[in-house]
């Protein structure tokens, strides 16, 4: 099946814009306008809301009326029964019926009094107004809007012209971003907002709230924007999760639970998952959040990742607690929660991969390598974390443990085909190694800061804080390796291995850090010295590993395994790095009142590096005790502008350097006859690298109401004695590998991209357009002679999404990538691979209760000495709601329908090509049934 | 928001000036009180001819070299207005129809040329008339400046001991005047006081001594305008205090209660809370736990039977319902932001963000100032009503932007309703 994507991308990108074009068309121009006015103390009403409801009670437009206490709709209907009410805190409430003559198409109230009330202790309010300013926070009033009585939190938002729900999550709310999302004042089950706002229903909600909290008082541009999801009374306990399974074509099956009990303080969620479909969670959170409700409006569906090697069949569950102890009438404390996290992932993962790999040698054509590798692999996981965190004014300090335990074992088998630049076979191995890893790890964080108070300007001491953290770590590794070389060219090369390797490791790291800004005003005073302020930042590591490596050989003549004294060997590792920074800063500030705020802010890090590092082992080669001390400073400039009302932009400059000391298997490993391919060389003359970077970053963003915003990223690296691989490859194409110290190197990136969201009167459509390149200049060091090779990388991807009420949602994407890799000598010897892929998603309400979604992605890649591959991924599913509350769900899913997901493996590093394929989920049809558990409040089962 | 908390910080860097003494108050006179009971929820709108009989607009002219960010001081010379910009801390001289006539650049006037903004402490200039003609004294860390009225440069700077250097005077007569924020650099009461008379130099009455121990070092919240507020007698000034809903009278003969303002409870502070040791150290927290309430009055001009006030509140009931007149010969509450703007304003509003007011009266008019920001935006939402602006303000609507300088509204007030 080929279909010229791009062809299809424009036709719905058109479909778009005539979608507009209708939204924009079908407006039915009838004007309201008028003035209110306070009757009694004859003054006009501002801010009040003024909402117009159709008939049975429908809300078609609402504002607020400005200065002038005016109001001005001018989309209503003509000819149709219509109702304007006017409603204020503290005010009876206005309500007028009428109707837009047809002819006139206008009706002007003039002015319209409004009274206070009489009685203002209890406020009862006939109709609730859809918004109000109510101090300084806007509020959306969730009964104001009629929704389906399944609607949930986003489902408003979608209603709501002012909120925009972005496809990764973010909300803005009159196009600034909220950057926390809280339930009646406390933080939701972690801290994905999709989570809240797509299981708590909408009819438990009583109000959005948005409100700008001062970050920073003496700064009033760090201001940031909340939102809290005020519940009704009686609703903020209750409970929601799911429970849902599917069985599909070639024993496919997925399961998954999630179930979460809530209170005013205290937050419970278990959650487990099992498939054999690819859907790795990672976390409590994703599970979370895969297993919302979501309502009733339209999504786009989460699908099985086709791009993900291997099969793997994961097995999960945990539990999540949070207690949140303030009492928050008496905003006595900012924070102070208990958190306990369990988390336990079984993955088994099957691999499969067979390719081809062309290495190019200088002067020479290439030597070709054919590889086929299978895997299998069990692991489990247990991560156990509990942690508190306390803040008041004027201190704050958190505690955190957790403890991680792995137990994994795996399988892998290699056999290789290795053939000279004639295409004559040289060598041949085939390699299997078991593996069996135990370990456990346990760490400790604990931090404290304490600040003077904000207000008190004349105060030398501004603020401290301290930081300790411990790591410590057991792990033991037992490897089986079975390995058969044979050389074509000499059969005395030829060997056999059966190794086995027993090795145990701890470590222990104690980490420290002590900081103290404003050094200048602790020590001179306020205002005695302007310069600049000065601040001090220590950081302190200490780091012991201690590893036994036993290994063994099994030796055929005796029959039994003998130790193999070269290999077997005892070391400890210990290092210290100890960091003194003195943080030289300066802010210069100019603000015009009612203009503008600019804020340029310099700081220049002076800061030395001590690094000691001393290795002691049974090897001689291996005893090394080194001293690295490197000056490693850093500076930053950075500029923000906010001129009031129209935009804020931010630019800055940072210039940063980082060492990276050579590690012992670095300078002096020891070499694995058994690795037969890769024999890894001693080379104790090693420096450290450095790596010297300086990246600038830029973002602009509207501070008006239509969400726009652009952004751009420039980063220029380069290390320096970076520690690369030296290869020297004999006629059986066996690798002998040193490393070595190269500064050829740079990486230019740049990053770009621009958001737009539209919002009309029944739809919306988002723009979003981003894009990324990069230049990487790297050596390739193969038998003593240096090539440098280019790499160009761009990537560039745009996605339109557009949803129509809650009955259809649309999204395309179109992504291109490509990649260029020529050889800078000799630039005949050029790599070009380029992935093209256009993908549409629709999700489509056909009813209240049925729901089909498809989603399509046409790919084509392109490869310098290949012919170019198109596959095309189709998954559909469709989806039925039962029950009163829509708590039951059936799903038919039909995933790569046309079954040509091949995984393609096509790569170039610098002259090592690499073809082949390897093994993914193919096409397959499950029939699953979900049960959404649901009660918010002590009465409402939802 | 962010308004109210740079104006709070300007407040406290205006009042954190420490030092613990002690120190002999005065006694304030509380014979002659009146209670004034004020309610901002039901203060009454109308329309402008009830308080003023003439409102004139004039936008002050915008050029690279006049731009300024607010008029935090305005003193009226025959021809000009001199403004104190904190913002530039500039001086500038308007002349009367808002032409831009010249500057000083305090900050060139700085020690050392260092123009750090915490090491540069300027809060206003002093205007002194001499016959027809003027000068103008800046203190600039320590160093009076004085200058003419071209803005030349007189002599050389004056060091002085002003420890505070907000600190103000009014002179009753050649060897009698009051000074705000006081503190004696002679004998042992080195107390810091609100107020104080000097005879020839010599204390001779000394109000409200104000805390500066430890506990107020956190600063405190203040409505804020000029120390000595001028009535149409010139005889009489009124002061008021942070955390206070008097209206003090001053007269050469000292500092008594003239009108005690009292409030809704659900806007009033404790009775005690200037004396319950619960609050000390926790004023600002406080507010910002109760923002209804409200922390001070000020701008208390008297002009005739209008008395004039400011109600400071973090609350945006407040802020955007705190200016008011009240009509003492009708016990009759004037909300000026619930006035209209009508012919008499030129369909203009005249009361902008929530903390500011009146900046000057000179005995004649009452002067306030707007933001093109606030100007623009009010046309934004008239323009299309057709309404008739003086030709000036078309012009400034047509050819200004929002970015421009503030705009001076000049009021003549009436006397009686």
């Amino acid at each position: 099946m080929k279909i010229d994507k791009s062809i299809l991308f424009v036709i719905f990108i058109l479909f778009s814009t005539h979608a507009i074009a209708q939204n924009k068309n079908t407006t039915v121009k009838g004007i309201v306008k008028g003035i209110i006015r306070d009757s009694v103390y004859n003054h006009v009403m501002k801010s009040t809301t003024v909402s117009i409801y159709a008939d049975r009670d429908s809300l078609l437009s609402y504002q607020m009326s400005n200065n002038l206490g005016a109001f001005y709709f001018n989309e209503l209907p003509v000819g149709k029964n219509l109702k304007l009410i006017i409603s204020n805190v503290g005010y009876d409430e206005i309500s007028k019926s009428f109707i837009i003559d047809k002819d006139s198409k206008a009706i002007d109230f003039k002015v319209i009094y409004v009274s206070q009330k009489m009685n203002q202790i209890d406020e009862v309010l006939v109709t609730v107004p859809p918004i109000r300013m109510n101090g300084d926070t806007l509020e959306f009033n969730a009964s104001a809007f009629h929704l389906d009585s399944n609607a949930v939190v986003q489902d408003l938002m979608k209603k709501i012209p002012n909120i925009t729900q972005w496809g990764d999550g973010k909300i803005t709310v009159n196009g600034r971003e909220i950057k926390s999302l809280l339930v009646n004042g406390r933080e939701f089950m972690g801290s994905d907002s999709r989570i809240a706002i797509e299981n708590i229903p909408k009819n438990a909600l009583e109000k959005i709230q948005v409100y700008n909290v001062a970050d920073n008082p003496k700064n009033r541009q760090d201001s940031i924007l909340h939102m809290n999801l005020k519940l009704k009374k009686g609703k903020d306990n209750g409970y929601f999760g799911k429970m849902g399974g599917s069985l599909g074509t070639g024993s496919r099956y997925e399961g998954d639970l999630s179930f979460n009990v809530f209170s005013p303080k205290l937050q419970i969620s278990i959650v487990g998952a099992s498939n054999n479909v690819n859907k790795i969670p990672n976390d409590i959170n994703t599970l979370l959040r895969n297993s919302t409700f979501k309502g009733v409006g339209v999504q786009l569906d989460y699908m099985t990742d086709f791009r993900k090697a291997g099969l793997t069949q994961p097995n999960s569950g945990g539990y999540a607690f949070t207690y949140d102890f303030r009492d928050l009438t008496e905003k006595k404390q900012y924070r102070n929660v208990l958190s306990s996290e369990y988390f336990l992932l079984n993955n088994h993962i099957l691999q499969g991969e067979e390719s081809q790999t062309e290495t190019s040698l200088n002067n020479q054509s290439g030597i070709l390598e054919q590889n086929i590798r299978n895997s299998q692999a069990d692991d489990i996981a247990h991560r156990f974390n509990n942690s508190y965190q306390f803040a008041k004014d004027r201190y704050s300090f958190n505690f955190s443990q957790s403890l991680h335990v792995n137990n994994s074992s795996s399988t892998r088998s290699n056999s290789s085909l290795s053939a000279n630049e004639n295409n004559q076979i040289v060598s041949q191995s085939s390699n299997v190694n078991k593996n069996d890893e135990k370990g456990k790890s346990f760490d400790f964080k604990s931090g404290a800061s304490f600040f003077s108070n904000i207000w008190d300007i004349d105060r030398r001491f501004t603020s401290f804080d301290l930081n300790y953290a411990l790591r410590i770590n057991d792990k033991r590794n037992d490897r089986e390796t079975y390995t058969d070389f044979i050389s074509h060219v000499d059969s005395k090369q030829n060997k056999s291995f059966n190794r086995t390797y027993n090795n145990n490791a701890q470590h222990i790291a104690h980490s420290l850090s002590f900081n103290i800004p404003s050094m200048v005003k602790l020590l001179f005073g306020v205002r005695k010295f302007g310069l600049f302020e000065v601040d001090i930042k220590n950081n302190l590591d200490i780091v012991n590993n201690r590893e036994r490596d036993m290994v063994f050989d099994y030796n055929s003549q005796l029959t039994r395994l003998t130790e193999n004294t070269y290999l077997t060997n005892n070391s400890s590792y210990n290092t210290l790095t100890y960091e003194p920074i003195l943080s030289l800063n300066r802010t210069i500030t100019k603000a015009l009142t009612n203009r503008f705020y600019k804020a340029l802010s310099f700081a220049v890090n002076i800061k030395q590096q001590f690094f000691k590092q001393h290795n002691t082992s049974a090897k001689e080669i291996q005893n090394i005790d080194r001293l690295y001390t490197n000056f490693i400073p850093a500076a930053s400039i950075s500029f923000s502008d906010s001129q009031f009302g129209d935009y804020r932009k931010t630019i800055s400059f940072h210039y940063d350097n980082k060492i990276g000391v050579p590690q012992i298997w670095q300078m002096a490993p020891l070499i694995d006859s058994a690795n037969v391919y890769f024999l890894r060389m001693t080379n104790l003359d090693l420096k450290e690298k450095r790596t010297e970077s300086i990246s600038f970053n830029f973002k602009r963003s509207n501070d008006k109401k239509d969400d726009f915003e652009y952004s751009l990223g420039l980063r220029y690296s380069t290390v320096h004695n970076n520690i690369i691989d030296s290869i020297l490859i004999d006629n059986q194409n066996v690798r002998t590998i040193y490393m070595i110290n190269n500064s050829d190197n740079r990486t230019i990136n740049a990053i770009g991209g621009l958001n737009k969201a539209i919002k009309l009167k029944n739809s919306e459509v988002q723009l979003s357009y981003n894009s990324e390149f990069n230049n990487v200049l790297s050596p390739h060091v193969i038998n003593n002679s240096s090539d440098i090779w280019t790499t160009n990388y761009f990537n560039n991807s745009f996605d339109i999404n557009y949803t129509y009420n809650s009955q259809l949602a649309i999204e395309g994407k179109q992504q291109f990538r490509n990649s260029f890799t020529k050889q800078v000598s000799k630039t005949e010897n050029s790599f070009k691979n380029s992935n093209i892929s256009t993908s549409i998603s629709v999700s489509c309400n056909v009813t209240k209760k049925f729901r089909i979604n498809s989603n399509i992605e046409f790919s084509t890649l392109k490869s310098t000495g290949s012919a170019s591959i198109n596959y095309n991924i189709w998954n559909a599913s469709a989806l039925y709601r039962l029950l009163k509350g829509d708590n039951l769900e059936l799903k038919l899913s039909a995933l790569d329908i046309l079954h040509q997901n091949t995984a393609i493996i096509n790569r170039n590093a610098g002259g090592v090509i690499t073809f082949g394929t390897q093994q993914v989920l193919q096409q397959y049809f499950t029939f699953g049934v979900s049960y959404y558990p649901r009660k918010f409040g002590k009465r409402n089962r939802i | 928001m962010n308004n109210a908390i740079l104006s709070i910080i300007i407040l406290i860097i205006f009042i954190c000036h420490t030092d613990l003494l002690i120190g002999q108050e005065s006694v304030v006179e509380n014979s002659n009180i009146r209670q004034l009971r004020i309610d901002p929820d039901i203060a009454n709108g109308g329309s402008m001819d009830q308080v003023f009989s003439e409102i004139n607009y004039i936008p002050l002219e915008t050029t690279k070299e006049s731009l300024f960010g607010d008029i935090t001081q305005l003193e009226v010379t025959i021809d000009n207005y001199i403004i104190f910009d904190q913002d530039t801390q500039c001086i500038l001289i308007f002349d009367k129809s808002g032409k831009y006539k010249s500057k000083i650049a305090l900050g060139k006037y700085a020690q050392g040329g260092n123009l750090n903004e915490s090491n540069f402490n300027v809060y206003g200039f002093v205007l002194r008339s001499i016959k027809d003609d003027y000068t103008i004294e800046v203190t600039i860390n320590n160093n009076v400046y004085k200058f003419d009225s071209s803005l030349k440069q007189v002599g050389q700077p004056k060091q002085i001991e002003i420890r505070q250097a907000p600190s103000r005077a009014y002179r009753f007569s050649d060897s009698l005047k009051i000074v705000s924020y006081f503190r004696s650099s002679k004998g042992k009461d080195r107390g810091f006081y609100h107020y104080a008379y000097l005879n020839s130099d010599q204390v001779t009455a000394k109000y409200f001594e104000i805390d500066t121990g430890k506990y107020s070092k956190v600063g405190d919240f203040a409505v804020g305008g000029p120390s000595f507020i001028e009535t149409d007698d010139s005889e009489i000034l009124h002061a008021v205090r942070y955390y206070d809903y008097n209206v003090y009278q001053i007269n050469k003969n000292g500092i008594a209660v003239a009108y005690k303002l009292i409030f809704p409870s659900k806007y009033s502070i404790p009775v005690d809370f200037n004396t319950n040791a619960e609050y000390l150290g926790k004023k600002i927290d406080y507010f910002f736990k109760n923002p209804a309430k409200i922390f001070g009055i000020g701008y208390t001009y008297q002009i005739g039977n209008f008395l004039y006030f400011k109600c400071g509140s973090l609350h945006p009931n407040i802020r955007n319902n705190g200016s008011f007149v009240y009509d003492l010969a009708h016990d009759y509450l004037i909300s000026l932001n619930r006035l209209d703007p009508d012919k008499l304003s030129h369909h203009l509003p005249i009361i902008g963000s929530w903390d500011k007011d009146f900046l000057k009266y000179d005995g004649t008019y009452l002067y306030a100032t707007l933001s093109s920001k606030e100007m623009f935006s009010y046309y934004d939402q008239v323009k299309q009503n057709n309404l008739t602006f003086p030709q000036h303000m078309k012009d400034y609507f047509k050819k200004g932007s929002k970015k421009d300088n503030p705009v001076l509204i000049q009021f003549t007030p009436k006397k009686e309703h």
